[in-house]
């Protein structure tokens, strides 16, 4: 691994070359997430605003019910996956090995601003009153998804590596989403004596950088270069008898079919969606409120964790934002004309989330009613209201396309994504019913609109086709 | 040698490229077996053969991306296995199709890779000419054989005294490509640099190659200069062209064999063979497919995996 300062004049101006870019629309460019890191930025800001006139007044544990420093968490993690957009372009580049000096001056500047950004933005939450080793240690033990996806392992890499650095990533991510979810972990993170947090805070940024510095041996391993021109990089693990076809159809159902349009590479079966519907909501919710690190009863914990467990209701399928499929599915022929084509999308998301969506809220809500308890009436209107303002976020992805006629695509993904989100942190748990229930409504409303408006104009727009 | 090297009259002459006994597998499956090869300053060598046949990996390794699992590599008389960066900025690569980059503007992006290399001549109005880029353009924006012409310009912008090209015209129109290769001929003579290029495009190899490297299933079959093999390359056709197996002598290399023919390359003319047996000049892709063409087990008559 190359050294993390430049050693040499030579090194120091690529390193200098490499980072001005981040003051240029380059890093702007292609790179949507720097728009939601902003937005997240901004509420950490307001929350630190929150905190610091709320710790006036009473103690970090009450302040803490009334700010949302989560809003820190998700800027710490979309920091970094606008610095691995933008030093992928240039790291990932087919000729970046092969002109001197450039992999490493990204590698460098990429772990050098990753470190200024997790600094400054520890230093806006200290600006409440809170001691900077502690935000220090809170903002960068959210950065641990970014570190596990700096350090995802190349595909071609052997199954032994792979399934070593698959299984430590899985780790920390859960150790990470327990801790977020089960316990008082801002709490807990942010009130750390300094002896702790100092040794920590070094160990986590060495492995961060550490994270970064070494992606262009990743980018370029070996592997990632296999032979490109028409065979594969490594043997068959199983001999394939001679009278076998090499290229075999597999058998798709009806339902598998019409979701490619969805997703092309691997269309869920029907039974799969259903169960994990049914299944995933309450058994994450089960699971992680029986663990001993919440405060309170059993119920009182899964009532703690709905709220935030919404996001698993709300999961997207990137359905809109990724069309590159669209041109090779159409000259298929199965779906007729252009607008025929984008109607059998919209038709294809409909049933899915219009079968799963209510199972899902279904499984949400089944713990919480048993177990807080909540009345049956209460329940089923949080469950109604949560269900309509499901089903209206989901179709209001594609609204880009409502007021622009060609979106640029960064547009498309913010929109893809804002639908968790939204859900996240706009749901009945949090709002309460009676200011939810318009807001659900305006939402279905807003969803339906797209539905049926949408189509028409992307029809009439460019598909992605040939450019990135 | 006479020292052509315009680019850096100063630099030691040693050979652009040195490959010996090179070997890589990926997994159980052999790449590269036994490869040896040089190309000297000012030669223009064509890496043929067929998909798979090892040509991408041998590109691979020769500029570092991949790591030989035996033999050596040795560029400008160092090991490829710790390339000075004074060395790496001897070089050039063009890729098979241009990836990343796709935030830059077409002109901001030719400025930032160029400072890499500190401080260049201008540039070459002629490859300026060709590209027909719009500076401002954004490179996401480009088409496939903008993208092209953009990788090309980045490779050759900084006068590389070593070029390696891995089917750098497959994506080009007709008057794309042929101008490329017209400028890529005057390059070299205006320059004295070494070229390796992968093509499919046997015409134009050909035409602008000094020396043909035929690589099948992993190994050079043949590596000669471009006019020893049109001059002693032919057909012998003959009814039972088994016979004519012990009558040629061990110089005469056997590149391929049909129910009616032999591939010999080697031929010198003055050998005496049955009356019935015409002598051919192969069709330079009939004798690609033939040189190239997988085998079960080894040729019977390949004698050598080396010819020149």
């Amino acid at each position: 691994m190359m050294s993390f300062l430049p050693s040499g004049a030579l090194e120091r101006k690529d390193t200098i070359r490499a980072l001005r870019l981040y003051g240029t629309r380059v890093f702007i460019v292609g790179n949507p997430m720097v728009y939601t890191a902003g937005f997240f930025i901004f509420l950490a800001g307001m929350t630190a605003h929150d905190l610091h006139t709320a710790l006036l007044t009473q103690g970090l544990g009450k302040a803490l019910k009334h700010a949302n420093v989560f809003n820190a968490a998700i800027a710490a993690t979309f920091i970094q996956n606008c610095l691995q957009t933008h030093s992928g372009n240039q790291i990932g580049a087919s000729q970046a090995p092969a002109i001197p000096g450039l992999l490493h001056a990204e590698a460098r500047a990429a772990a050098l601003t990753s470190i200024v950004a997790i600094i400054a933005l520890a230093g806006l939450l200290a600006w409440s009153g809170l001691p900077l080793h502690d935000t220090l240690f809170y903002t960068l033990l959210n950065t641990v998804p970014a570190v596990v996806q700096w350090y995802a392992p190349p595909q071609q890499t052997s199954r032994r590596v792979k399934g070593i650095m698959t299984v430590i990533g899985v780790t920390l991510l859960l150790g990470l989403v327990l801790l977020t979810f089960a316990t008082d972990f801002p709490l807990w993170a942010l009130t750390r004596p300094a002896v702790l947090t100092i040794p920590a805070d070094l160990a986590m940024m060495s492995l961060l950088t550490a994270a970064i510095m070494t992606l262009p041996n990743r980018l370029h391993s070996p592997a990632m270069l296999a032979p490109t021109d028409g065979v594969t990089a490594s043997a068959p693990e199983f001999a394939m008898p001679d009278s076998a076809p090499r290229v075999a159809p597999q058998d798709l159902s009806f339902y598998q079919l019409r979701q490619m349009l969805l997703s092309p590479a691997s269309p869920t079966s029907q039974r799969n969606d259903l169960l994990i519907s049914l299944i995933m909501p309450a058994s994450i919710i089960l699971f992680m409120g029986s663990l001993p690190l919440g405060h309170g009863s059993f119920g009182t914990r899964i009532a703690h964790l709905t709220p935030g467990m919404t996001i698993l209701i709300a999961l997207q399928d990137g359905w809109i934002s990724n069309r590159k499929h669209w041109p090779l599915l159409l000259t298929t022929g199965r779906f007729g004309s252009r607008l025929s084509f984008v109607r059998a999308v919209f038709a294809a998301k409909a049933s899915r989330i219009f079968m799963t969506a209510p199972l899902r809220t279904l499984s949400l809500m089944l713990p919480v009613t048993l177990f807080k308890p909540l009345t049956p009436t209460h329940a089923l209107l949080d469950g109604a209201e949560l269900l309509v303002a499901m089903l209206g976020v989901t179709f209001c992805c594609p609204l880009p396309f409502l007021v622009m006629k060609q979106p640029p695509q960064g547009i498309i993904v913010a929109a893809s994504i804002a639908p968790a989100f939204l859900l996240q942190i706009c749901n009945p748990f949090i709002l309460g019913t009676r200011i939810f229930g318009p807001i659900a409504l305006a939402l279905a409303a807003l969803g339906a609109l797209c539905f049926f408006v949408v189509p028409s104009r992307m029809a009439r727009s460019d598909w992605p086709y040939e450019t990135e | 040698m006479q020292d052509r090297n315009i680019l850096h009259p100063g630099a030691p002459l040693s050979l652009p490229v040195e490959v010996s006994h090179l070997t890589k597998s990926f997994g159980s499956f052999k790449a590269l077996d036994d490869v040896s090869f040089s190309i000297a300053q000012g030669e223009t060598v064509a890496l043929l053969g067929r998909n798979g046949a090892g040509k991408s990996t041998l590109i691979g390794c020769l500029m570092g991306f991949l790591l030989a699992d035996g033999g050596s590599i040795d560029i400008f008389g160092h090991s490829i296995a710790a390339l000075p960066r004074e060395i790496r900025a001897r070089t050039g690569f063009v890729p098979q199709t241009m990836t990343g980059f796709g935030n830059f503007r077409v002109g901001q992006l030719m400025d930032y890779i160029a400072a890499f290399y500190g401080e260049l001549p201008p540039v070459d109005p002629a490859l300026i000419a060709w590209a027909d880029l719009d500076p401002k353009k954004q490179v996401r924006a480009l088409s496939g054989g903008q993208k092209q012409r953009l990788a090309i310009v980045l490779a050759m912008r900084h006068n590389p005294e070593f070029l390696v090209l891995d089917e750098p015209v497959a994506s080009l129109d007709p008057h794309a490509r042929r101008d490329f290769m017209n400028l890529l001929d005057a390059y070299t003579q205006r320059t004295g640099a070494s070229i390796l290029i992968s093509s499919h495009i046997l015409s134009d190899l050909e035409r602008m190659c000094s020396r043909l490297l035929f690589v099948r299933q992993g190994r050079v079959v043949l590596d000669v200069p471009t006019g020893t093999f049109r001059a002693t390359t032919r057909w012998l056709e003959h009814p039972a062209p088994a016979q004519l197996l012990a009558l040629l002598p061990p110089d005469v290399q056997i590149l391929g064999q049909r129910p009616d023919a032999l591939l010999v390359h080697g031929w010198t003319g003055d050998l005496s063979l049955p009356e019935n047996t015409l002598t051919v000049v192969p069709d330079f892709e009939d004798a690609f497919l033939e040189i190239t063409a997988p085998r079960t087990t080894p040729a019977h008559a390949e004698g050598s995996d080396s010819a020149a």
